[in-house]
């Protein structure tokens, strides 16, 4: 205390002793409340105005170092659109690029960036050009080195760089994370394992055991329509899983990549004891116009709930075979708004033969219900 | 043979360097906007044999600038091709309803890309 007392100014070691010490304590606890304030003030905002110096420094020295990777990259690649690529090219292009300081974290990042971004946006001999050009510049170990980071959005970062990329060697160290508490490293872990394995990529699938969020699958479906080469298994293995979310994922990649042969496998979810995953099933009946189940929906419906009853109807519409006229009809005198509802605008989906049930129903439905089929026949909605 | 004049209303910089190299490789004339604003006022200052516009612009999207283009009769004839990140049917759908004359789906080949922005010239 005395040290710090010697290294004060002279003019607060005088307003110290001749005013300070003679103060009330009240007044000396409101001096020491205002210098604190004060300091930390002036503390933050330098701190403030440093970050900022800092971050306007590395922005400018980041956008002469991406001016110069993107005039490497776009020269490069342009120059072998048209023709093979062989091992020299790929060595001519590695040299220029370790012209620039690669041992720089920032330079290797934005080079990473670039490469991402053309992978993602380039398909064909480019989008393995990247891959290579990745992977001979061993960026693949800085990636794989953010998976050793504590902090979760380095994590994901390296998945996403080591997925986009396909580096296989890696794709087992995302499984670790594919239940993460964290849903974004969770959702990144599983598109990343997606892109990377090239021998099983829907293995995941075994290990998730949280909820596969609607997000989490368009994401996955995203990849899936944007990466051909991704090998298809058949999805109705995961019909059984004890993860439901997995089920009803696996019940849209079948209606999405057309896997008709599983329709055995779908038909005995129509006993699952979850109504998402019945639901899921009478859609995927629709969506690939499984005639034949028909009347299975049917015979189904008294013993559903009112959402997969809604889906049943829908469904029959999506189908229109005219099977289910009969059924619709009926169903058109339910006391139930919904229930009337989506009967009458199946009815009305199956063309003139449902136009002319729904004609016919006009003279026999009670007062209430006229309201719902008039809607369905007026011309001023279908034009 | 005159040079074909190509307008690149791209925001992703490297993407449309990219396309420009690309072209310039072809054989055209090429001029780049990196946002929706600047690319209508380049339409609106030129005259372009072709234009590639992508969906996903600054201030002005890439269907409204396609609207534009079509409304003005001086510029409704030149051809124009969507790039987008989004294969989505009612995009392109919306799309073509406004007059494109081809639609590209990101991830894309650039020989394919190629070919297809010199059968839009040829048919002009």
């Amino acid at each position: 205390m005395e040290k710090l007392y010697n290294f004060l100014p002279a003019f607060i070691k005088e307003f110290y002793n001749n005013h300070f010490l003679a103060y009330p304590l009240i007044i000396k606890v409101a001096y020491v409340g205002i210098f604190l304030t004060f300091f930390v003030t002036m503390f933050c905002y330098l701190l403030v105005f440093t970050r900022r110096v800092v971050q306007a420094s590395v922005n400018k020295k980041a956008e002469k170092w991406k001016a110069e990777i993107e005039n490497i990259l776009t020269n490069s690649i342009i120059a072998f659109t048209s023709e093979d690529y062989t091992d020299e090219h790929i060595i001519e292009i590695t040299e220029n690029l370790k012209k620039l300081p690669l041992k720089k974290r920032l330079v290797r990042q934005l080079i990473i960036n670039e490469l991402i971004f053309l992978h993602r946006n380039f398909s064909g001999k480019v989008n393995t050009l990247i891959s290579r050009i990745y992977t001979s510049l061993e960026l693949q170990k800085h990636s794989q080195k953010k998976l050793r980071s504590w902090r979760w959005f380095n994590k994901a970062e390296g998945i996403a760089e080591l997925g986009e990329m396909g580096i296989q060697e890696s794709a087992g160290d995302f499984l670790q994370y594919v239940n993460s508490r964290n849903i974004t490293l969770r959702m990144q872990a599983q598109s990343g394992y997606l892109q990377a394995s090239q021998t099983d990529p829907f293995v995941f699938l075994d290990y998730t055991n949280q909820n596969l969020l609607t997000f989490h699958q368009i994401n996955l479906m995203d990849i899936l329509n944007r990466n051909k080469d991704i090998k298809l298994p058949v999805f109705s293995k995961w019909f059984t899983s004890a993860n439901d979310s997995v089920v009803i994922f696996c019940i849209r990649l079948t209606v999405r990549f057309h896997q008709i042969d599983s329709v055995k496998d779908l038909l005995r979810l129509f006993n699952h004891p979850n109504e998402e995953v019945r639901k899921e099933v009478i859609t995927a009946v629709g969506d690939l116009s499984l005639v034949d189940l028909e009347q299975h929906l049917t015979i189904h419906f008294r013993n559903e709930t009112q959402e997969c009853r809604l889906e049943i109807i829908k469904t029959t519409g999506k189908i229109c075979s005219g099977d289910s006229l009969n059924f619709l009809s009926d169903l058109v005198f339910n006391t139930d708004f919904s229930t009337r509802f989506e009967a009458a605008k199946a009815l009305k989906r199956h063309g003139e033969m449902g136009e002319e049930r729904l004609f016919r129903l006009l003279e026999t439905v009670p007062e209430e219900n006229k309201s719902v089929v008039l809607h369905m026949l007026d011309t001023k909605l279908s034009a | 043979m005159k040079k074909s004049r190509i307008l690149v209303i791209e925001d992703e910089n490297l993407m449309n360097r990219t396309i420009e190299f690309q072209l310039k490789k072809d054989g055209h004339e090429v001029d780049t906007a990196l946002d929706g604003k600047t690319g209508v006022a380049k339409i609106e200052a030129n005259y372009y044999d072709l234009i590639i516009l992508d969906i996903m612009l600054p201030y002005l999207n890439g269907l409204e600038i396609l609207a534009k283009i079509k409304q003005n009769p001086e510029r409704r004839d030149i051809p124009v091709i969507i790039i987008s990140a989004t294969g989505l049917e009612d995009t392109v759908l919306e799309g073509f309803k406004l007059g494109a004359n081809d639609f590209i789906t990101k991830p894309f080949i650039l020989p394919e890309f190629s070919i297809r922005v010199k059968r839009l010239l040829m048919l002009k």
